[in-house]
This record gives structure tokens, sequence and C-alpha cells, in this order.
């Protein structure tokens, strides 16, 4: 008999996992819960083959519920059972370690297909989700995000006035060379000391150097 | 010592009788005297003491001539007092002396002092002596000057000594100074009293640094105790000190240094002083070392030398003996000499004489010559003898004298012996080669011929050609005239003979023909091969000449029989092989050749078996005695139905089928001497008997199993036979089934054309086959029969007519396919066709990157292009498609997902441009090409409609939001009431966005589940109902869909990873699906943002960044979107930046085109920050937002709070959401 534990705040939802699993012989719901504290009791008690979890439970959320349980009982094997349907949820229910990630509202058969496939070990992701699909939203996400340097927020023309500052240009010499004001020479110094977060003048040429802007002579 | 001398100068005079002599000469002197000064008691008395005083005295007057003389100095000088008185003691002087002397004792005189002076004085042998006088002026009692008296002493011996001591003294110190050693001097209690120069030098030390305490600077540490100890044991005892110790030199070098040092002692034997010297003795050391090593190599080589080395000292005895030698001479021989070694070891010349002594090496050597390599015999201890060979050399001592001399031996009796063995040999040789019948021809390793045997000059007859020799070796050959078997020229690389040269054997003759030199043609066979030394080099080569000219001949004239013989065997088409009577195989012929491909090699029928694996026809190998040839032998003859049929593999590794012949040959006397086969290839014969029973059996295979009925007729049209398929058609009894068809024939079976009207018998397709017609490919006949239950079946006919040889008629075969259900397919597909066609939307497909292939009607009406004009255009040409996204984005987007929708321009024929909501579907054909169902509505109205919507609504909204900004700056009761109307907006927009996730779709999911269940349970029974699953499955797709809506609402409205997983798995998502949606890539930077912030915080930021992207989406045209993010502990900074079109941002905000603009400030203000917008037309945007962060433990506690008034948000009421959420929808909206 496969021992499992069922966690969901919706009655309804509930009723309706029990009702397909119980016509199923060789399963046993031995515990239900409707929020996340319950749900971590009942796992550290019974000790089940499987937990259904829904990823948000009041209290406790799915995703930590599934840490802790892994933690105390580590021979349970999680599957999530969500209305999300993105990749940052799927994401963070794998990393917490849950095995399954069943979208509700998934057919029944496609359901008990998802819960074998969890007692036996294997990924499941419902459809339209795929290890695929995570994999690219990872790689999109890695390419789109890197870390920041702040010299990059500097427009072009910040850039040439923080070289020429570091070099000790007045602005009137600045504005001159740029064909600009000085006032709007200065409005450049006062933004990109802001972007670089620099406090003094001799902050600004130090920054240059460290650069390599400009070389000290 | 002045006394001594005196003495010893009165000693001298050896007698001891001068006293009394003297005594009387001084009365004489003393009356002398007194006569001189006039006498007086007193000079009495001093005359008397003067001649008795042991010193020589004399006196002078005030005049300075002397008056006096004592009597020794009249015996010192062996003169008169009368010859010395006066000057002329001055005589005696020393004539260097005299001068300086009588010039002193002037001055002296004339000052009236006292002098002392030394001269030398003559004495009365002759010899000059020193002499030390002292004077002293004489007064009388008045005090009146007399003269001088002077007294002298004898100092020669002083005067020695002094000198000696002198000379000694400078002689020591040039010795120390100038002797390569060290030397020095030391107190009896050891202290150093003196050290040369060098050894100053040499250690590199001051005096006073020596003084100090020299050992510690100069012995080495390992030395000094062992030094301190000998130098007090010497220093105690008075016994020499000596010792080898280390010293440092004065580079720092340490080196072996020879110390010696001995006592002097005074004549009571007391030590006074220590002499020492020091010498390096480093080199010496080494050198002895050297000369030690190199004796002892010496020594070794003298006993492992395995020659005899003897050493003869220079008398010519012999010395020395090395062991090998020892072992030669025997015990009893080593005492020889050279004069006797001669006859103790029966030393002989090669030739046998005694060896003349004189001539003995070791003899010549003695005389000074280096003598090498001279033989000889010589008689060892065993009473053998043996052969040497010996050398031998004189050596000197180091000035070059003849010391003696050294002889080797070695002993080469075995290679003496080997020699006149070779010798034996080779002469032995020599008999056997002028013995040879054939020619040889002996070459060296450079190819030149060395030796050539009488049989060859008689085979080549030399003798014919006396001048062959002073030919060139290119002219000989050209005499030789060689030539093959066939009498072809050849040349000599073509001779076959190069491999000799190579040291290849010819193990198979070389047949050549040549002319010898008298003219005669010979027929030559040549053998030959290497001639290798014992170590395998090889030295040369052997060449054998064989005379066949006259077997030759014979072998043609038999040949010439056999070969009219073979002709007629070989033109025979039948393989034929001829064996004798042990079952030898004579012959086979050309035919067997060809066909089993082997010939000499085989020597027996059996053998011959093996190799083409011969075999009954079931492939069993036959045993040996059954063989066809065995047979034959014995004495059947295979003709007929006697033939042994076989199978064998050919030459081309087939196997083959033969039938076998044979006859025995028998002689005179009927005897079988041997046997003939001849095989018959019987294969072609075999496998066309075989194939024509597969293709029978083929056939009937697929008669039996094909799907389709096959009908076989009769001239008459009756059925004779069917195939299984054909009989499940036909009635049992097919008798019966053809009288009816006959019958019914008549009253018109129901056969019906495709086109549905009845066929008349005569063009029924049994009928046209049995007309002789052939129903195959477009004569295929597809009709439809009405079975007798009055279903009617579409059916396929094919088929064709029955002859016999002669092209008679005699029956048909027919076969008929029931095509029914691909024809019903058929008209669905058409049927489907015709809705595609008259849909009302524009669809067409086209192939990827290729012509329009399908244009319906709803494309026609819309783009105004018929389909002839479309079909074969490129679509995005031919309707100026405008997709908002770019054709690559498109492409990839397309074969990911397999379909693309989304809004896209097209113009119409009359130039009409549309906005369509387009879908594009990608389809892969069979044949592997994909094409592009495009399903396009025109929208442009509706579009027309919405941004006249918009419109509206935005000028309204930028009112209401003029006025607001205008409120917040007035008061700020007002803004916290707008920040309270965002909260409300956002909780709100997450309230419902929850209730439609958890309560809506939830509860969606249970109706499903439990409907689902609940058809399960009652599947079978309400799926029989009629419409009941089709119930059941709309129902089904109607809650997916809903489900579907909800999800999508819920995420729209906002994201629930934002409170779920915090800001930037949210702004990930948000990015990607941005990308997604516009095609515009964001370039994310961040940093410090792995954090949950405020959820005020998270709401803003994400909303500020949306709202900036939609901006961009809408106004920048980029590819690109540049995002960075940067959390500290205060304040959080967010940069939107493109480089884009850009704006005038006052402008725009002032003139409220941009909502989001404002809604952008009104956010960043109510989270106390600032949000500047730096654009300029032409020039990018770049948005700056700055966000204060509250204290971490008010994140905390905010968050808390939050989450559970997320939590119990649900029950709240709602209020004044409405504008909110319209507000939402639209930002998302025109993303999509």
């Amino acid at each position: 008999m496969i021992t499992i534990l069922l966690a969901d705040d919706h009655p309804i939802v509930r009723q309706g996992v029990r009702g397909l699993l119980e016509s199923e012989p060789e399963f046993e719901i031995v515990g239900e819960a409707d929020d996340g504290r319950t749900a971590l009791q009942l796992a550290e008690t019974l000790k089940p083959d499987l937990a259904i979890l829904d990823l948000m439970l009041p209290d406790l959320n799915g995703l930590e519920v599934t840490r802790r349980i892994l933690h105390a009982s580590p021979h349970t094997r999680v599957a999530i059972l969500s209305m999300y349907a993105d990749e940052p949820h799927v994401l963070e229910a794998l990393r917490a370690g849950a095995i399954a990630y069943i979208l509700k509202g998934t057919s029944t058969e496609t359901l008990l297909f998802a819960v074998r496939e969890t007692l036996a070990g294997r990924r499941y992701l419902s459809p339209p989700l795929s290890d695929r699909a995570i994999e690219a939203y990872l790689l999109q996400a890695g390419e789109a995000s890197r870390a920041m340097d702040r010299y990059d927020l500097l427009t072009a023309r910040e850039r040439e006035v923080l070289e020429l500052l570091a070099r000790g240009a007045s602005y009137a010499e600045i504005a001159e060379r740029l064909i600009i004001s000085p006032r709007t020479a200065e409005t450049h110094r006062t933004n990109l000391m802001r972007k670089l977060d620099l406090k003094t003048p001799a902050d600004i040429t130090l920054y240059a150097i460290q650069r390599g802007l400009i070389t000290p002579d | 010592m002045d006394e001594e001398s005196a003495v010893s100068g009165s000693r001298a005079e050896g007698s001891p009788v001068r006293p009394r002599q003297r005594s009387v000469r001084n009365d004489k002197a003393m009356d002398g005297q007194v006569i001189a000064h006039g006498a007086r008691p007193a000079d009495v008395r001093f005359r008397v003491m003067a001649d008795s005083a042991p010193v020589l005295i004399w006196m002078s007057d005030m005049n300075k001539l002397r008056t006096y003389c004592n009597q020794r100095w009249l015996d010192f000088t062996g003169r008169t007092l009368e010859q010395e008185q006066g000057n002329g003691w001055a005589e005696g002087v020393h004539p260097e002396d005299r001068e300086r002397c009588q010039a002193l004792y002037a001055a002296a005189f004339d000052a009236r002092q006292e002098f002392s002076m030394d001269y030398r004085l003559r004495r009365h042998d002759g010899e000059y002596r020193w002499i030390q006088d002292n004077g002293v002026p004489l007064f009388d009692l008045d005090n009146v000057f007399t003269g001088y008296i002077g007294s002298c002493v004898d100092i020669t011996e002083r005067k020695r000594a002094e000198a000696d001591l002198r000379e000694r003294e400078i002689f020591f110190r040039t010795l120390t100074t100038l002797a390569p050693s060290m030397i020095w001097t030391a107190a009896p209690d050891g202290t150093i009293t003196y050290a040369n120069d060098q050894w100053f030098a040499y250690f590199g030390i001051t005096p006073e640094e020596n003084a100090l305490g020299w050992p510690e600077l100069v012995l080495h540490p390992d030395d000094q105790e062992r030094s301190m100890v000998a130098w007090t044991h010497a220093l105690q005892t008075g016994e020499d000190y000596e010792i080898e110790v280390r010293n440092r030199r004065y580079d720092g070098e340490y080196r072996w240094f020879l110390t010696r040092a001995t006592a002097l002692r005074d004549d009571e034997g007391r030590i006074s002083a220590w002499f020492g010297v020091t010498i390096d003795i480093h080199e010496r050391s080494q050198l002895e070392r050297d000369v030690a090593e190199r004796a002892s190599v010496l020594e070794a080589v003298f006993a492992a030398a395995p020659g005899h080395i003897s050493i003869f000292d220079e008398s010519g005895k012999l010395a020395r003996l090395n062991p090998a030698a020892q072992r030669v001479a025997g015990p009893e021989r080593e005492q020889a000499s050279m004069e006797t070694v001669g006859q103790t070891f029966h030393l002989r010349t090669v030739e046998g004489a005694p060896f003349p002594p004189d001539e003995l090496p070791v003899a010549r050597a003695l005389r000074g010559e280096i003598v090498q390599g001279v033989e000889m015999i010589l008689r060892d201890a065993e009473q053998c003898d043996q052969y040497i060979l010996t050398s031998s050399a004189p050596f000197y001592d180091l000035t070059g004298q003849l010391r003696g001399a050294v002889a080797l031996a070695h002993d080469v009796t075995a290679l003496r012996e080997a020699e006149r063995e070779s010798a034996k040999w080779a002469a032995q040789l020599d008999a056997t080669i002028d013995a040879f019948t054939d020619g040889l021809f002996i070459y060296d390793s450079a190819g030149q011929l060395t030796r050539m045997n009488d049989a060859a000059r008689t085979i080549l007859a030399l003798d014919a050609a006396p001048d062959y020799y002073s030919l060139t070796p290119e002219e000989r050959t050209a005499r030789l005239q060689v030539r093959d078997a066939t009498d072809q020229p050849l040349a000599p690389e073509e001779w076959g003979l190069g491999g000799l040269a190579q040291g290849e054997r010819l193990a198979v003759p070389v047949e050549l023909r040549i002319t010898a030199l008298d003219g005669c043609a010979k027929d030559l066979a040549i053998t030959g091969g290497p001639v290798r030394n014992p170590q395998g080099v090889m030295t040369g080569a052997v060449a054998l000449l064989r005379d066949v000219t006259d077997r030759r001949r014979l072998e043609r004239a038999a040949m010439e029989h056999a070969s009219q013989l073979q002709a007629t065997f070989n033109a025979l088409a039948e393989p034929m092989c001829v064996f004798d009577a042990d079952g030898r195989i004579l012959r086979q012929n050309m035919a067997e050749l060809l066909l089993f491909g082997f010939a000499t090699s085989l020597a027996t029928i059996e053998e011959r078996a093996v190799r083409i694996e011969l075999r009954d026809v079931e492939g069993h190998r036959l045993p040996m005695e059954r063989l066809p040839a065995r047979k034959v032998l014995a004495g059947a003859t295979l003709v007929g139905i006697d033939a042994v049929e076989v199978v064998a593999r050919g030459a081309d590794g087939h196997d083959r089928r033969f039938s076998v012949g044979g006859a025995p040959i028998r002689d005179d006397a009927g005897q079988i001497i041997g046997g003939v086969t001849v095989y018959r290839d019987v294969t072609e014969r075999r496998s066309l008997e075989r194939q024509v029973t597969e293709q029978v059996e083929r056939l009937q295979t697929i008669f039996e199993t094909i799907a389709d009925a096959i009908f076989l007729f009769d001239a008459q049209g009756q059925i004779v036979d069917a195939n299984p398929a054909g009989r499940r058609q036909l009635p049992n009894d097919i008798a019966d089934f053809n009288a009816r068809l006959q019958q019914e024939r008549n009253v018109s079976y129901v056969l019906r054309d495709a086109h549905g009207a009845p066929m008349d018998p005569a063009d029924w397709p049994v009928t046209r086959l049995l007309r002789g017609e052939t129903l195959t490919g477009e004569a295929i006949v597809d009709m439809v029969a009405v079975l007798p239950d009055g279903r009617e079946r579409w059916l396929s006919v094919s088929g064709a007519p029955i002859r016999d040889q002669v092209g008679q008629i005699i029956g048909a075969v027919g076969m008929t396919r029931d095509i029914t259900e691909r024809r019903r397919l058929e008209q669905q597909t058409r049927w489907q066709a015709s809705l595609l066609e008259r849909a009302h939307d524009a669809i067409f497909m086209w192939e990827l990157d290729g012509p329009i292939a399908y244009w319906n009607l709803g494309a026609e009406l819309l783009y105004g292009y018929s389909r002839d004009e479309a079909v074969g255009q490129i679509s995005h040409q031919l309707l100026q498609t405008k997709r908002p996204v770019s054709p690559t984005a498109f492409k990839e987007a397309l074969e990911r997902d397999g379909e693309w929708i989304g809004e896209i321009g097209h113009t119409t024929r009359d130039g009409r441009r549309l906005v369509v909501e387009s879908r594009h579907q990608l389809l892969t054909e069979s044949d592997g090409r994909h094409y592009v169902l495009e399903t396009c509505r025109d929208i442009t109205e509706r579009l027309e409609l919405e941004r006249e919507l918009r419109r509206s609504r935005d000028e309204l909204e930028q009112r209401v939001r003029e006025r607001t900004r205008a409120l917040a700056t007035a008061n700020r009761t007002l803004r916290r009431l707008s920040q309270r109307i965002l909260d409300v907006q956002e909780s709100e927009r997450r309230r419902i966005a929850r209730e439609l996730h958890d309560e809506i779709g939830q509860a969606l999911i249970g109706v499903k589940m439990m409907f689902e269940t609940a058809s399960t349970e009652n599947g079978s029974r309400r799926a029989t109902t009629a419409g009941g699953g089709q119930v059941s499955t709309s129902v089904r797709e109607a809650i997916d869909e809903a489900l579907l809506r909800v999800r999508e609402l819920s995420l729209d409205l906002r994201p629930a990873m934002l409170d779920n997983l915090g800001l930037l798995p949210t702004l990930l998502w948000r990015f990607e699906r941005f990308t997604q949606q516009t095609g515009i890539r964001v370039e994310f930077h961040h940093t410090g943002l792995d954090q949950r912030f405020s959820p005020e915080i998270e709401t803003g930021a994400y909303r500020i960044v949306q709202e900036a992207l939609t901006n961009a989406a809408r106004h920048a045209s980029v590819d690109v979107v540049t995002v960075q993010m940067m959390a500290t502990a205060e304040t959080l900074t967010i940069y939107i930046i493109d480089q884009g079109a850009g704006f005038d941002a006052d402008e725009a905000l002032a003139a409220g085109v941009s909502t989001g603009l404002s809604g952008m400030y009104e956010r960043a203000g109510l989270l106390e920050g600032t949000l500047t917008v730096t654009s300029a037309p032409g020039e990018g945007t770049t948005i700056e937002v700055l966000l204060p962060l509250a204290p971490a433990m008010e994140i905390e506690n905010v968050r808390d709070s939050a989450r559970e008034a997320t939590r119990d948000g649900r029950g709240e009421a709602v209020r004044d959401t409405a504008r909110d959420s319209v507000q939402d929808q639209t930002d998302q909206g025109h993303v999509r």
C-alpha cells in the first residue's frame, strides 16, 4: 500500500484528488491538511511515500513545506499541485526538491500517471511545462541578467566628462571641449558622481585610474 | 773572552819554558826602558809587573815615540824592543789599518785622551791578529804628562766569533725570508717569538693578530684540539713536535700543512727556545695520491691483462711476470734472464729455428728500441707450442736512465691454426671448382668477377677469343649477345640475375641463350647465390652456368608433339581432366583450368576434389571412393544415366552443378592405366528449374494472402477459383453462384459505374477481360457494386486475360479492391476543403520561404487577388506584410511553437492597409516540406474603434491624473490618499487575481475532477448513450478553457510570483514574456537584488519597470532595452535605458499623452522616491528611479503584515478598484 499525504487549502480540490486516488486500490490517503504547518506535522509523524502539496498553502507555503518534509522524511517524494503555470514557480518548486509539478486542471488519467511517475522517482512536469522550457527560461533569464557595473550607467557624454574631470579639466574647459555650456558640464558631473557613488573630486580621479580610463603620469 | 784569547794566545806559543826566557828578556827590556826614561825604582817594579802581565803592554814618551814593549808583546811580534821602539811598532800593524791607527793614536795623544782601537798586528808567525789596543795618558806625580801606556789584547777569536754570529744571523734572516716554508720560533712556554714574513703573508694575518691568537685564526677548527694536545705534549716533554694539520690560507682555503718543531737547548740541557717550520704539503699529498692511484691502476692492468707481460730489469734479468705470463711460464721458469729466456721457453722463429737471443724483442728494447709485433713460437709450461706475438719497449727512470724493458706477448696459436685450416679448405675448394662440369663464376662484394673455373671457360669458349679480357665489360656483354629462350635480345637488367648482387638466391634457374665466343649459340641455365661470412655479411656471390643446349633441343621436339595434343585437348569446351592409375592428375584442359582456376599445384584427383569442394547434390562432401574419377579408375564408364551429378566450387567462388562423365584409359593389354573425366555444367538448367518452382510458390502465396480479392474466370466468365479474400465475397457454393451469375447477368446484375449509372454487362470488367483487354494502370475500373444486403461497396477492378500458347484466351484473372473507405475519406476531404474555401476568414497556405500554394475565397474577398493571381506569389511581397517582430524572431517563434499569432499589417490589391489578426501554423507535409497555413481576420475597424476608445479614456485619465497631481502637490493628505488608492488598487488586483485563481480556478478544477471521476465510473454505460460522450468532452473542454482564462487573467492582473517569489524572479519572468511578446531583448544587470523587499517596493518597482518597458516597446522602436538595478541598504536604484527614438519628456508630461509616464512618477513619489526621465527626440531614453528602502526590521514587519493582509484580504470589502483594474488591463493589453 502506498501512503499519501494530501495538502491543499481547497476542500473541493482535496476531495477531487482523494476521490481519484482512492479509486486505485494501491493508494491510501493517510493524511489531509489544509495548511502548511499541519501538512508538515503530518508528514513528520506519518512519513508518507508521497506528499501532494499545493504550492501556496496558508501558514507555510508549499515550497517551504517541501524543503522541511524532505529534511524530516527523506524517503517521501513530493509532487506539487499548482494553479501556476509559469516557469519561475516551477523552478522554485524543483529547487525546493519537488519531483513533480502538476498543474491543477490536468485530466485524471494524467494526474494518475504523474503520481506514478513521481513514485518511481521520475521528474514529471505537466504540459505545457517541460524541462526544455525550464532550461530555456533559465538560459534566457541568465542571458538577460548579469552583474551590474555602475560604469554601464553612464551615458557616452558622461563618460567623456568623467575622463576630462579626472584629467583635472575645469567646467569651462570641458564646456569648450565638448561644445556644451559649463552649466551642462556641471550637471553631467553631478549625475555621474551620483551614478558612480563618488563623493569628492579626488574620488573621480581615483576611479578613473582604477578603471584604467587614464594613466597616472 | 778577552782573557781567554789572551791565554790561548800565550798558549799558542805551546812551550812551558817560555816564561823563564821571557823573564830574561823582560829584564833586558826593563833595562832599555830605564835607559830611555831614566830609571826610577817605580819603573822597575812596573816593568817586572808588565813583563809578567798576560797582556801586551807598551809605553810611549811624550813625543809619541814608543819607548817600551813588554816581553809578551815582543814574544808576540817576534821582534826586538829596538825594532819596536820609536815608530817601529807601526811596521807590524796591517798596512790597511796602519794609517788609521796612527791617525787615531796621534789625535788621542795630542788631546791627552784615552783611546781604544782595534787593528791587526802581525804575529811572529806572520799571521795578522786582531788587537784591541787601549791607551791612557801617563802623568807623573807632579801631574806632568810623561807619555802613554797601553795594553793590548788579542781579540782575533772574538772578532771571528762576532763575524760568524753576524754572518749566521744574516743567513738565518735571509733563509727564513727566502724559504718557501714558514719558519718560526717559540719561547719554552710555547709563545711564538718570531715568525717569518711567509707566515704572515701566507695566512694573511698581521703580527698583531698573530700575537693575539693565531691558532683560532689559522687552524682548521677540526684540527685545533689535536694540534694543541700535541704541542702541549712537546712542550712538556721536549720531544720533537710534528703534526699535519689544515691551515687556512690567506684566500680562505684550508690546505694541509706539515709543522715540525725542535727544542733548542742550552748547555745545561734546558730548553731555551723552539724552532719550527711549517710547510704547505697540500700539493705534495695530492701528488702522492695521484701517483699511488696511477700505480694501482697500472698494477691492476698488469694483473688483469690477458696477454703475457714480463718485466726485465736493465741487466736483462726477468723481474716480474703477470699472472697470465706466470701460467705460461710455470713456477720453475720464472728465474730466467734475457740470455737464458730463449732456451728456457724454447723460443723459435715461426720457421722453427731457435730465436737469436740478440734479436729477441726484449733484447732490442733493452738497447732502447721499441719493438712491435714479432711473432715466435714458445713452449709453455705444459710443453705445448704456442704462437705468440710479442712487443717490447724500454722504460726509464726520471733521469732518463734506462731501467729495464717490458715485454708483451699474445697467444695467436688459434689464429694461426685457423689460417692453416682455411688454407687447406681453400685448396680443396680450388680443386672442386676446377673439377666442376658447370661453369662457375665467383664475384666479390663489389660485383667484380674474382674467379672462374675451366668449365666456365669452355662454356663461353674463352680460348677462342684471347682478346676478350682486354674488352670493357659492356663490350664483353655485347659479344655474348644474351637472349631469352625465344631469341629476343635482352639488356643486362633483363637477364634476371640482378637479385644475385642484392644477396638473393636464384633457386629457379634463369634460362638465357648466348652466343659463345666461338660463335655457337648456347642455352644456359643459371643458378647462384650469395656468399656470406659467418656473421651473415655478404662477401660476394657465386653463379653457376649449366650448358643445357642439347637438353633444350630435345625438349623442344617433345613439346611440339605435346602441344598438338594439348591444343586438341584445350579446344574441348567441357572441362576435362586426365589422370593416371594412381589418381595423379596428368593434364587438364583449358576449359577445366578456366573453370577451376588451378593447374600444376594439385597432384591427385583427391586433392582436386578437396580444392573444388566436390559435393553431392545435397551438399554432402563425397567420400574419396565415390569420387567420379575413382569410379572411372575402378572401371566404370560414366555416360548418360551413369553420369554423376555433383556440386563443385568454381574459380569465381560460386558453386556450380555438374554432370560428370568419364571413362578409363586402358593399355594394349586392357589394363587400366588412367582415366578421363568430363564435367558438364548444368547449373543454369537446374537454377532455372528452381526459379520456376519458386515463382509458382510465390504467386500462390500472394494469391492466398493478398487482401484484394482475386478471381479466376474460365472462358465463359464462370468463376473457377478465388483466393481466400475473393472467396469471402462469394457464397460457399461457387457453382451455385456461377449459375446465379450467369442468370443474373441477363437480368442486369447490379453494378454501377463511378457516376452511379448501371453498367451494361458488355462493359463489365469480366466481359472486357475475356474480350482480351488488360485492365491495369489507367484502365483500372472503379465501380460500385450493390451487395445482396443492399449495401454499396466501391470496388476498384483490375485484371488480365489468360491465354494459351497460341494466344487463345482461355480465361481471365480479375482483382477487386474495396475502396469504399478511401472514397469516403476523399469525399470528406473535398467537403472540408470546400468548407475552408467558404470560410469567411482569409485562409491561404504558402511554403516556408516559398510561394503561395493555396488561396481561399475568403482571401480573394479580403485582399482582392484572385486565386490564380495569388498562387505562386510570395505572400509577404504580395501583401506587404508588416509584422510586429523581426522576420528572424518570427521564424524562430514559428519553428519553436509551431504557430505564431499576432496582429499584422497587410495591403490589399487596391492599396488599402489592413490590420489583421493572423494565425500562422507550421505544417509539415509527408514529403518533408514545410508549409505555413495563415488564417487572417480583418480587425482594422475594430482597432480603429479601440484606438478611439483608448484615446478618450486616456484623455479622461490624463485629466484625472493631472487633477490628482495638482492635488498631490497641494496636499500631502491627498497624496496619502493616492497612495491608498494605489495600495487598494494593488491589493484589489492581488485579491481579484487570487480570487480568480484560488476560488474560481480551484472550484473549476474540483468540478472537473468530479466530473471526470463520475464519467469514468459510469464510463461504459454513458458512452453507449447517444451523444453522452460528446457532452462530457465538451464540458471538459469548457472547463479547461475557463481554467486557462482564469489563469491568464490572474497573471495579467498581478503575477502571483511577485508575492510568492519576490521581485527578481518576477522581473526575469516578465522580461522573458516581454521578449516573447515584442521581440525586444532585455539586457538586465543587477546587484543586491537577490532578496525580498517590502511589498510596496516590490510592487512599485515591478510596475515601474513594466510601464517603462511598455513605453519602450510602444515608442522607442528598438531591439534591446537595458535595465539596471542595484540595491544597497538604503536605496533601490533602477535605470531603464533604451537607445531608441526618445521624446521630449517635459512636453510629453505636460501634454499628458503618456499616462504610463505620469503613473511611474506617481508610484515613485508615493514610495518617497524620485524618478527622472532623460530623453530627447533621437537620443534614446534613460529613466532613473531611486527608491529609499526601509530599515531591515521594518521590512520584516511590513512583509509579515502584508502577507497577512494578502491572506486575509479575501474577506475585505472591495472599493474603488474598477479604475485600477481597467488601467492594469490596458497596461497589459498593448503589449499582447
